[in-house]
């Protein structure tokens, strides 16, 4: 048996240069979540990605990713060896494949060859066709050939799981120490496995299977565990990987961050993780897990094959006698519950249970997170039970089995084997491929974008929603995955509107309304410095209809002819073409604010910044104004604001109607127990008790109370027909007020207990304890009119399903047909009356200025464009103010005011006079729309009539058409986003009509036509309809329909003709433009502070996380500002020898960062990647020069800042709505005028401290494999 | 609880129990028939999934195994039987609810067969 090696070698051998097949050269699966670019350039992604903890997305920030540095490094030295790309990711996958094959062929074996007692030739021959084919079947199965389209870089995972399994459990077989060394080796090569980012895959596997290995060597083999080697090896695995998990590990521990609150927080635990779990968790099917098919997938025609697998399993297990399959037989059980969770309801509450553990919400896509580790106990328990099967069969029929296995796993990895299954196609493309070769321009692009003198920002347009980048290859296809001037020009960059965060709505809003100044006052504060534009239509347009451009597309232009308009109204000007369709803008110095610069001006402003435009209006010349939102430091220091600004926050309670509760609502009850079931009353008192539990009306009581009386609403609509009716009842409101509920001794009043109109009762009478304990609420996180409207949406409802009940009992006669639809009306319309639910007054917007309001004289502004074409009155506290006739640039200014002794001012803006959009437009018949309701055929008889007192009849002749017939009014003028209110009085003759407002809007390439709000119109005598509506946020024109209802009583109304409504007072108006953008007031205080000089700044970055800034002439307190994300991290040196730490961590890290830098001196060791020109830029005649930058990851100054405390701390703040600021007098810098600083993330220091570590620790390790040689050959 | 199984424990009540041991075991097939059944029935015509009915029924396997000396292949080839349940279910209706049910039961069973096996070696 000596070439019984051969087969798997060769199959080895087939895995591992399959995948040189799969593109030709040039082209390369790139993109996808990873965007895999370090495989077309590792050195510039390890650079840009993985060097330096700072985030080059959008804002920037913390961003911890060093635990890729040796896997690209690795890939580089490759890329090396084999130059072209293409090769590397063939290299790679082939690796990857091959090694997964052979590992679980060798795990197989060992297993059961560690088994056997008699090694006969039979066995063996049987035992290397099992291991074959269950390593066969781990690279093959439908759940592995899944992941190779756009392989994450965790998903390293499909080899190192079994390759580490293997090499483990042969130290613990052998206690020979190498096999633990190169697993050690390999962790630390992929690094990003057993890192934050490989959480899920990691703690999937390891524990199980490590768990495995113990139990296994300990009761089936039955060998002593060599602990001293284990606890060597953890020892080793944390010195190897401190370079990436000190940085974590103390980022995990810092409250407050964003890895802490991943965690630990209780929103990332329950919300978005059991919350998630919850929602995946019902399509999950152990039947699928058990046949080895992918989860939510299509099932194919041959998938009930797939049940072989399962078979073998159960034969295997009947004719066993091994425990180590026992073993295996528990773990895959173990996994499969895991993978599927559900594994009976007490299972699944266990499941749920364990998402309170902090970072078990990693878990939450859980069939896809333990699918690796199920899938490789599944192939350990495929070769353990196919080799039992084999033995005990016959040889003819294991001769078959084996032949069909084989060539069952060869048809359905046929697909992934010749490369199909990565010829991908980006999603919701016109076939736009993903299989990508680079366009040279492209590169060009990059190269230039890294050789720009000007450490700011780039605006990447076309712009997308995720901040995915779409570039057209050299061939027919194009890249779509994370921006390459992001992670390979490793620029700081906003390609998608995500990137902008809380910016994004009031830079897409500028964007609509082409407001090219408050766009450039976005740029500006956002230290966005240059923009690319990429005019190739092949990336904007038919090929792209939906991803990456869905929601920006209704904001942006939706041509490349309209991006160049809009790139050239903004101003900027072209610095670089290339290839005919790349172009890089720039902003010129004048509206541009550097990445760092000395604060002219200092201002508090009392919103949240996310408009950044509006505080900055109020500075047309110098923009370099430090804006602080926290109201804490203008009470503590309002010495130190130039400004102060308080913005008048809308108080109408308008808003209140289209808030939504976040709730999640309940189902609509189920109803088991008739009302005539002698357990009825129990339900009922069930409900009672349940409701008194409540301690407080809060959220969670108003739910359940809307549930429960939504359960007497579907009991009637359930046994409509059996219910009993009195049928001498005045109104509800009557009987309720007469009705005692029976007790539960009083059989005799049975009968009546059960009828309709008692159940009528019970319900208006909760309704009405409902509609009490709302108004004297104070627990509910919401207003009494956000829960007034959602209870009237549901009375509504309630309404609508009590006539259709009603409606549709054959067995009731027409007069009780009548007579309950009018208790029911009647009843509706106490409720709606005790609910009063009226609007607010449309004409006076009540405002209120409450915030640390100092005594003095403010200034007050409205405001120019949000009063447009409107005739409006200012108060305050019930005085009127008129305007000045000043230019004030975007603003009204009005009479000055005096504050004195005031917490806060009432302001109100009267509107004198509101359009109404509906006066200069008529009724007109659907035909004559020729609308886009349908088309229809020809309607004759719906005709107007104007009867004199403004009142207009309508009538309709043709009822059965409903909703596409009927009359139909224009509104002139609406808009997106804003509110109305329609308003008419209206008499039916009591016959049902139904009004329904449509809107229409969205992109050229998805229009719609929507219904916005419907309701039932029905009346005997003149009644009022007012509702108040929020446009939709891409609306564009809206109209009106009043169309014929089925009416109540079928065939009724039929021999009557003509149908007839009245409508008089009709009017639409608009109440505010927006609800973000209602109109703006703004009080500035008069401040008479001294005069402040601004110091000169020159700052250069030596790296992403390091920025030396020289000062010249403070001689008054000024705040220096780092347009980077905020981040306590982020620390003030001054590298003068005064502020040496103290303590003892201060003096270790102070020696060696003397050591090190003495080294480093000594050997003129400089590691860094290219330099921007030396080029000098000022700005604000030369009161900020910047220039020189560099990106030096370690030199002699590297540690010039270890064992020294960073100064003002306290005074490190959040400004501009995200940026850094350090508010700086001369005694914090000892009174000098002219001085150094250095802006440092200390989360890179730590860093460069744990780095050491790793490299120690990998020393460690090669002195220690070595040494294990030589002690052998002893 | 010891003071609670020495009340209980009477030889008035062992006596009993001891009955009952011997009339089931001597109804031995049939008592183990109407349990299979009943996983059966369960899974074919019960549309609702109930942990009391599945867990009963598991416990009642379990004394059962215990009373009549029950191997674990016996218990793995009721996961045979299961997985035909299975098999049939997901040719005609995919992954439907008897499918899933049947599944469920085919785990649970697999894991209590595994045990007995585990057992059956250690001794």
């Amino acid at each position: 048996m000596k070439y019984r090696f051969i087969p798997s070698f060769i199959i080895t051998l087939f895995l591992f240069l399959a995948p040189f097949f799969w593109f030709k050269e040039g082209k390369m699966d790139l993109g996808g979540d990873s965007s895999r670019l370090y495989f077309y350039d590792p050195l510039h992604y390890l650079a840009s990605q993985a060097l330096y903890a700072i985030s080059h997305s959008g804002l920037g920030g913390e961003g911890l990713s060093y635990f890729g540095i040796p896997f690209f490094l690795f890939l580089a030295g490759l890329k090396n060896i084999l130059i072209s790309p293409t090769l590397l990711i063939a290299f790679v996958h082939g690796f990857s494949l091959s090694i997964a094959f052979f590992s679980c062929y060798l795990i197989v074996k060992q297993l059961l060859f560690q088994d056997e007692e008699k090694k006969t030739t039979r066995t063996i021959v049987i035992t290397e066709i099992c291991a074959l084919i269950a390593g066969l079947y781990y690279v093959s199965a439908p759940v592995s050939t899944l992941i190779w389209s756009h392989m994450l870089l965790t998903d390293n995972q499909i080899f190192l799981n079994p390759l580490i399994f293997l090499l483990l459990l042969r130290y613990l077989l052998t206690q020979n120490m190498r096999y633990l060394f190169v697993v050690l080796g390999i962790t630390f090569l992929f690094a990003a496995n057993f890192s934050i980012v490989g959480a899920p895959a990691f703690f999937a596997f390891y524990p199980l299977s490590l768990l495995f290995l113990v139990l296994y060597t300990m009761f089936v083999v039955r060998k002593p565990l060599p602990l001293k080697g284990i606890v060597v090896g953890v020892i080793l695995f944390f010195l190897l990987h401190a370079f990436h998990l000190a940085p974590q590990i103390e980022s995990l521990l810092t409250p407050g961050s964003p890895t802490n609150n991943l965690v630990f927080s209780q929103g990332a635990k329950l919300d978005s993780g059991l919350g998630y779990f919850n929602a995946l968790v019902p399509g999950i099917k152990p039947s699928i897990s058990l046949l080895g098919l992918q989860q939510m997938a299509p099932l194919t025609f041959f998938s009930f094959v797939f049940i072989i697998f399962p078979v073998v399993f159960v034969l295997g297990l009947l004719w066993n006698s091994r425990k180590s399959m026992l073993l295996t037989g528990i773990f895959f059980l173990i996994t499969l519950f895991f993978v599927t969770a559900n594994i009976t309801a007490i299972g699944l509450k266990f499941y749920m249970l364990l998402f309170h553990i902090p970072g078990f919400s990693m878990f939450r896509v859980f069939f896809g997170q333990w699918m690796w580790v199920f899938l490789f106990f599944y192939t350990l328990i495929l070769g353990q039970a196919l080799l039992v099967v084999l033995a005990r069969i016959k040889k003819w029929q294991g001769i078959s089995l084996v032949l069909f296995l084989i060539v069952f796993l060869i048809i359905i990895a046929l697909p992934f084997i010749i490369g199909k299954t990565l010829q991908y196609i980006h999603w919701q493309t016109k076939d736009v491929s993903a299989i990508v070769a680079m366009d040279p321009k492209y590169e060009e692009v990059l190269s230039y974008l890294r050789s720009l003198p000007i450490d700011g920002k780039i605006l990447s347009l076309p712009l997308t929603d995720p901040g995915y980048q779409v570039v057209k290859g050299d061939n027919d296809a194009a890249y779509e995955g994370p921006s390459m001037i992001t992670y390979l020009a490793g620029r700081n960059e906003f390609m998608g509107f995500v990137e902008f965060e809380s910016f994004g709505t009031s830079f897409l809003k500028a964007v609509k309304a082409r407001d090219y100044v408050a766009i450039r006052d976005i740029l500006v504060m956002l230290n966005i410095r240059y923009i690319y534009y990429n005019e190739d239509p092949y990336i904007y347009g038919d090929n792209f209809p939906g991803q990456p451009y869905i929601h920006v597309s209704n904001f942006l232009p939706d041509t490349q002819a309209g991006y160049k308009e809009f790139i050239k109204n903004l101003g900027v000007k072209e610095i670089k073409t290339i290839g005919d369709k790349y172009h890089i803008y720039e902003i010129d110095d004048a509206s541009y604010l550097p990445h760092i610069y000395a604060a002219g001006k200092i201002a508090y402003w009392s919103d949240y910044l996310v408009n950044l435009h509006t505080p900055l209006s109020f500075y047309t010349q110098d923009k370099r104004v430090a804006f602080y939102d926290d109201s804490k430091i203008l009470e503590r220091h309002p010495e130190i604001f130039n400004d102060v600004l308080f913005k008048a926050q809308n108080k109408s309670s308008i808003f209140d109607f289209f808030k939504v509760k976040k709730l999640p609502r309940f189902v609509s009850p189920t109803v088991k127990q008739k009302l005539s079931s002698v357990l009825y009353p129990f339900i009922v008192l069930r409900e009672k008790i349940d409701l008194a539990r409540f301690k407080a009306v809060n959220d969670r009581y108003i739910d359940r109370s809307v549930y429960f009386i939504e359960k007497r609403i579907n009991e009637l609509a359930k046994w409509a027909g059996e219910i009993p009716i009195f049928g001498n009842v005045k109104s509800i409101t009557y009987l309720s007020n007469i009705w005692l509920e029976p007790k539960l001794w009083e059989l005799h009043k049975y009968k009546e207990y059960n009828s309709w109109e008692v159940t009528l009762v019970r319900y208006q009478q909760s309704v009405e304890k409902l509609i009490d304990a709302l108004e004297k609420t104070k627990q509910s996180n919401y207003s009494t009119i956000t829960n007034k409207v959602e209870l009237k949406n549901d009375l509504i409802k309630h309404q609508n399903k009590l006539r259709q009940a009603i409606r549709e009992d054959s067995a009731k006669s027409i007069y009780d047909k009548k007579y309950l639809l009018d208790l029911v009306d009647g009843m509706f319309a106490d409720i709606l009356d005790k609910l009063n639910l009226d609007l607010p007054d449309d004409w006076i917007i009540p405002y209120e200025v409450r915030n640390p309001l100092g005594n003095g004289i403010y200034q007050v502004y409205v405001n120019k464009d949000d009063i447009k074409n409107l005739d409006i009155t200012l108060s305050i506290d019930g005085k009127s103010i008129s305007s000045r006739p000043l230019d004030t640039g975007e603003w009204i200014r009005f009479d000055d005011i005096l504050v004195k002794n005031k917490p806060f001012l009432r302001v109100a803006i009267k509107i004198n006079k509101i359009p109404n959009l509906v006066s200069e437009t008529k009724w007109k018949t659907a035909e004559e729309r020729k609308g886009e309701l349908l088309t229809q055929a020809k309607v004759e008889g719906a005709k107007q009539k104007d009867t004199g007192e403004g009142v207009t009849t309508l009538t309709i002749s043709y009822s059965y058409l409903g909703n596409t017939s009927g009359l139909i009014r224009d509104i002139s003028k609406w808009r997106e986003d804003s509110i109305y209110v329609i308003s008419f009085d209206y008499l039916t003759y009591d016959q049902n009509f139904l009004f329904t407002l449509y809107e229409r809007g969205g992109t050229k390439k998805n229009r719609y036509v929507n219904n916005t709000h419907s309701e039932i119109l029905r009346s005997k005598e003149w009644k009022e309809f007012s509702g108040v509506i929020l446009s939709r946020n891409d609306a564009q024109s809206a109209f009106l329909q009043i169309s014929k209802d089925q009416d109540d009583i079928q065939g009724q109304n039929y021999t009557e003709g003509i149908k007839k409504i009245d409508i008089r007072n009709l009017s639409v108006l608009r109440i505010t433009d927006s609800q973000i953008a209602d109109p703006r007031i703004v009080f500035k205080k008069v401040v008479k502070a001294k005069e402040r000089s601004t110091p000169q700044v020159i700052f250069t970055k030596i790296n992403p996380t390091k920025y030396k800034v020289t000062i010249h002439g403070a001689k008054d307190p000024y705040a220096l500002v780092l347009s980077e994300r905020f981040n306590p991290k982020w620390k003030l040196f001054l590298p003068n020898g005064v502020n040496e730490a103290k303590t003892l961590k201060g003096l270790i890290s102070r020696t060696l960062g003397e050591i090190f830098s003495s080294i480093l001196h000594a050997n003129n060791i400089v590691i860094s990647s290219e330099a921007s020109k030396e080029i000098l830029t000022s700005y604000f005649n030369d009161n900020v020069i910047e220039g020189m930058h560099k990106n030096i990851f370690l030199d002699r100054n590297t540690f010039e800042t270890f064992g020294q405390d960073p100064i003002l701390e306290k005074t490190h703040l959040p400004v501009n709505g995200y940026a850094n600021a350090w508010y700086i007098s001369p005694e914090d810098v000892q009174n000098k005028e002219d001085y150094t600083l250095i802006i440092e993330m200390t989360s890179q220091k730590l860093f460069y401290g744990s780095l050491l570590i790793s490299l120690g620790g990998l020393l460690l390790l090669f002195f220690l494999f070595l040494k294990s040689f030589i002690q052998i050959r002893k | 609880m010891k003071k609670i199984l020495a009340k209980a424990l009477t030889s008035e009540n062992i006596e009993k129990i001891e009955k009952m041991i011997s009339f089931l075991k001597e109804n031995k097939k049939i008592v183990l028939a109407l349990l299979v059944v009943s996983i059966f029935v369960d899974i074919f015509f019960v549309k609702t999934s109930s942990d009391i009915v599945i867990f009963s029924i598991l416990f009642l396997y379990g004394i059962f195994i215990k009373i009549f000396q029950i191997k674990g292949r016996r218990t793995f080839l009721l996961c045979l039987a299961l997985l035909v349940a299975m098999f049939i279910n997901f040719l005609f209706t995919g992954p439907s609810i008897p499918t899933e049910k049947a599944a469920v039961w085919l785990v649970l069973f697999m894991a209590l067969g595994i045990f007995q096996q585990w057992r059956e070696s250690a001794r």
